[in-house]
């Protein structure tokens, strides 16, 4: 079926098999491989992307759920070259080591932080429950959440 | 403590900005052309003989190009945790096998144009199969197997580490069993590798997440007759390992099917497909008796180890060892006596896991000393530094000298860090009740308790093993510099660590020296990254070789700038005299005259042999929250106090600790795979069904480090990855059972343990 939707920003219209999921969508037809497979059903959040704004796992979505969403992917975060200040932030406070989860974790963010601007340290650690990381006890990741939630708010909210 | 300028500064790992941005390549990602997607045929019984594969269903799928069994590929036995092919260790596994031994061995694969054709058509594959008796535990086998698992080395029984008579000392004998279940890594990159080989040229590439691309290369040019020359592996940015990417598993594989069909070949796992036939943590169970004198000193100790190796014995039986060897690394001890077995049963296999025997035998021995504290009644930390070894003690087993051991300064400062004898006493006397935030109140629904243990850990092979980091560095016209060494970056930062190393030493910007990570065509023979080495051997080798590119900088300065080298000054890649800073060079100014008017190139090599092994000494505090409603347990504080001897990186040394507490707390209240005992399999082949602690059930946890610089690694660096993970799991355990009153040695407490302990103590007060 023809599948139409935004991705990034750009408007995209494709024929695509309905029932395939969207990270294999993502990862083979855009070759957008930041979204990551890290167990295939929903609880790792590595391949999480917003959809109208809000975070979803990649793995779970069908292709045939597209038609007429916005999607964006971590690609999408810095399409002009600039990483952003979420990214920024997640790398200035030693947020990223292995990086494998860090995608999916950086999209959740942004899903928060466009939900609620000013995010108290409990409310960020609810957020990323869904996102697993090995690498850390998930502190600096807390810590860049804030930092970029603080930067975002100096500017006039997150976009 | 020394001021640098780059050690010891927070520097976030390398590449992040790749990272952040997902654009960071890892194998999952790697696309090559003809390039052909790998599905494994798994064995769906626990023990038996595949007397045929009928493929006739799965060949009609579309886009399948070639369905390998063990028919088609060497069945050359091998050994996956071999690094060189000298190494002695027993050889069981075989590619592909038709005496399957565990629910996921591997009988054969089918390749595939894509991924969905691929699984389609293993999905069709029918096998038939004669079931033999399964025995999925230890103690069955050790009563005998009708159908052997294995014609040898189904049992292997390691020399018994001793030293005194454990049997002549006197004293009362307490006895305690602790163990745990199998857990699995859960590493964010489920495994991945992707080979390529070139008929014309019998030549092999091959991509791969692996702590040692020489143990990869070796596994693949033995097993298929291959000059090592032609064989080339890369280590492909990692995903984290805590240990699942140590052995060659998917390597072998995806050379075999590559050569099979002449075309590039990927194998990438599901995390279904990882928990059941990659590797596993060792299920254990340890007997461990101990003595004590009237004034609570420990005269002895005796451990009995039985380790189940799951279906092949892999690098179990050094494992046990690895365990055993470190018996007189914390406690001061006459005599110790080490017993172990490593035995083959029907289950997944078992093998490496961050640590490797450090946190399992720190578990056994942590758990006995809290137990003899609570059954004596004095305060875990009074046992202790009764009982732990003096500074700079030499080992009873192997002879060598372990560090500083400031064992009572990290029990010090934990216990301040910590507030240890405020939060002791105030739940003991309101009985462990608290309110939901700690407040005691002695109708509270929770328990709160605290508990700690102590450790060291190894830092390299000496003096198990030779040895050594064999590095070439270069300077580039511009001033930049390239090192050409054999790192394995887990994901942690040790190419980070590096680059500061490096940069500290030539006093120059970190981010100006580039660091590739490992590849056999280029790199010198080496050990790989593991036995927390990366740092403590091939970091000092960098070091080293870093001071010597220096001279040859120094050399042509002294020179040009006809200055004595010791009256000269290097600053941000310009070299300048100490009196007269205006008259500097830069190193590229160097470069190009080495280049344009003198011998060439700048460019040295060198190998770094390390001559001691001193252990990180920590103290870990934990505070634990029992839910008496649902028998939930949750941690709400974690102290660490870690003797790191030279932090290079500090905030990402915290991330480390920061994941072993994560990583033990899951081991202690939920982590496990659960065997089916009927059939075998894994009953929670999913992350829905296999939980871990997720950042809403974890606290900050507060770090301090102890920097006496006094080690031999870099900087005066001791190791960390691993040995942040070692005492984690007895200081909950122990936390855990100071909340409820209970004597638990077995992990993971799981809720319906906690409840039905609760039960049992119910019961046994209203009697």
């Amino acid at each position: 079926m023809i599948v139409t939707f935004i991705l990034n920003g750009q408007p995209v219209s494709k024929d695509l098999d309905p029932s395939r999921r969207l990270i294999d969508v993502l990862r083979e037809d855009f070759l957008l491989t930041g979204a990551k497979e890290g167990c295939g059903e929903g609880e790792c959040g590595s391949c999480t992307i917003l959809m109208d704004g809000l975070p979803v796992h990649a793995c779970m979505v069908l292709a045939g759920q597209l038609d007429g969403h916005r999607l964006l992917t971590i690609e999408g975060l810095s399409a002009s070259g600039e990483l952003d200040i979420l990214q920024q932030a997640f790398i200035e406070n030693n947020a990223v080591h292995c990086g494998f989860c860090t995608p999916g974790m950086i999209m959740s963010a942004k899903g928060l932080l466009l939900q609620n601007p000013d995010p108290t340290e409990e409310e960020i650690r609810t957020a990323i429950s869904g996102n697993i990381c090995r690498c850390s006890d998930y502190r600096q990741i807390v810590m860049a959440v804030k930092d970029a939630a603080a930067r975002l708010r100096a500017q006039g909210g997150a976009r | 403590m020394t001021d640098f300028r780059y050690v010891g500064k927070d520097d976030s790992v390398f590449n992040t900005q790749d990272k952040a941005a997902g654009a960071a390549l890892y194998a999952c990602d790697l696309h090559l052309p003809r390039m052909l997607q790998m599905k494994l045929i798994l064995s769906p019984v626990a023990h038996g003989k595949v007397r045929s594969v009928d493929a006739s269903e799965a060949e009609k799928v579309p886009g399948v190009a070639a369905i390998l069994t063990w028919q088609d590929v060497p069945q050359t036995k091998y050994n996956r945790g071999r690094v060189r092919a000298s190494e002695e260790i027993p050889d069981q596994e075989t590619i592909f096998t038709d005496h399957v031994r565990f629910v996921g061995d591997r009988i054969g694969a089918v390749l595939a144009e894509t991924k969905e054709a691929a699984e389609e058509a293993a999905s069709l594959i029918k096998l038939d199969i004669e079931e033999y008796p399964a025995y999925l535990s230890p103690q069955q086998v050790l009563a005998g197997t009708k159908v052997p698992i294995h014609e040898t080395d189904q049992v292997i029984v390691p020399e018994v580490v001793a030293f005194g008579d454990y049997e002549a000392e006197k004293g009362e004998e307490l006895q305690l069993l602790s163990s745990s279940e199998r857990t699995t890594h859960i590493a964010m990159e489920p495994h991945c590798a992707v080979a390529s080989y070139h008929p014309a040229s019998k030549s092999m590439e091959v991509w791969t997440a692996t702590q040692s691309v020489f143990g990869a290369r070796s596994a693949v040019a033995t097993l298929f007759g291959l000059d090592m020359q032609k064989v080339r592996v890369y280590k492909s940015p990692m995903g984290g390992s805590f240990g699942c990417k140590q052995e060659m598993i998917l390597e072998p594989l995806v050379a075999a099917a590559s050569i099979a069909t002449g075309r590039p070949v990927k194998l990438e796992l599901s995390r279904a497909e990882v928990m059941m036939c990659t590797v596993l943590r060792h299920p254990i169970g340890v007997l461990t008796r101990g003595k004590f004198d009237e004034d609570l000193r420990l005269k002895g100790v005796r451990l009995d180890i039985l380790l189940d190796a799951g279906a092949y014995q892999t690098i179990s039986p050094d494992y046990c060892l690895s365990m055993a060897k470190k018996i007189n690394w914390t406690y001061d001890m006459q005599s110790a006596e080490v017993h172990s077995a490593s035995v083959c049963t029907n289950t997944p296999v078992s093998g490496s896991y961050r640590g490797w025997g450090g946190p399992e035998l720190c578990f056994v021995m942590e758990n006995f000393m809290n137990m003899a504290a609570r059954r004596y009644g004095v305060d875990p930390i009074e046992l202790r530094k009764k009982n732990v070894l003096p500074p700079w003690s030499v080992t009873k087993v192997l002879n060598f000298n372990l560090g500083s051991l400031p064992f009572a300064e990290v029990m010090g400062k934990g216990s301040a860090l910590f507030g240890w004898e405020e939060k002791r006493k105030l739940y003991a006397e309101q009985g462990h009740r608290c309110d939901k935030d700690g407040t005691p109140d002695p109708n509270g629904r929770y328990l709160r308790g605290v508990g700690m243990a102590i450790c060291t850990h190894t830092s390299g092979y000496f003096p198990r093993r030779p040895d050594w980091g064999t590095l070439s560095m270069k300077m580039e016209e511009d001033g930049s510099v390239s090192v050409n060494v054999n790192i394995h970056d887990h994901g942690c930062g040790s190419v980070m660590a590096f680059q500061k190393i490096a940069g500290e030493v030539l006093c120059m910007d970190p981010g100006k020296i580039a660091i590739p990570e490992g590849d056999t065509l280029y790199n010198a023979i080496d050990n790989g990254c593991y036995t927390s080495r990366s740092v403590f051997v091939l970091g000092r080798a960098v070091m080293e070789t870093a001071k010597e590119l220096k001279e040859q900088i120094l050399d042509y300065a002294e020179k040009l700038l006809e200055t004595p080298k010791e009256e000269l000054v290097c600053e941000d890649s310009r070299v300048f005299p100490a009196a007269d800073p205006d008259k500097s060079l830069s190193y590229s100014d160097i470069a190009y005259y080495a280049a344009d008017k003198a011998h060439g190139a700048l460019f040295v090599t060198h190998t770094y042999e390390p001559a001691s092994n001193v252990g990180p000494v920590s103290a870990d505090f934990a505070e634990v929250e029992v839910d008496t409603y649902t028998g939930h347990c949750r941690l709400t504080d974690f102290a660490c106090v870690h003797d790191i001897g030279k932090a290079i990186n500090p905030e990402v040394c915290r991330s480390q600790i920061g994941s072993a507490v994560q990583n033990g707390a899951g081991m202690v209240f939920c982590e496990q795979i659960r065997i089916d005992p009927k059939t075998g399999a894994i009953q929670n082949t999913s992350m829905e069904r296999y939980h871990v602690v997720r950042a809403a059930e974890l606290p900050n946890v507060k770090v301090e480090f102890l920097e006496d610089e006094s080690a031999d690694g870099p900087f005066g660096a001791k190791s960390i990855g691993e040995a942040a993970l070692v005492p984690v799991v007895p200081a909950i355990l122990a936390a855990l059972n100071d909340a409820l009153g209970s004597g638990f040695s077995a992990v993971p407490v799981t809720p319906d343990k906690v409840l039905s302990f609760l039960e049992s103590a119910g019961k046994e007060a209203a009697r």
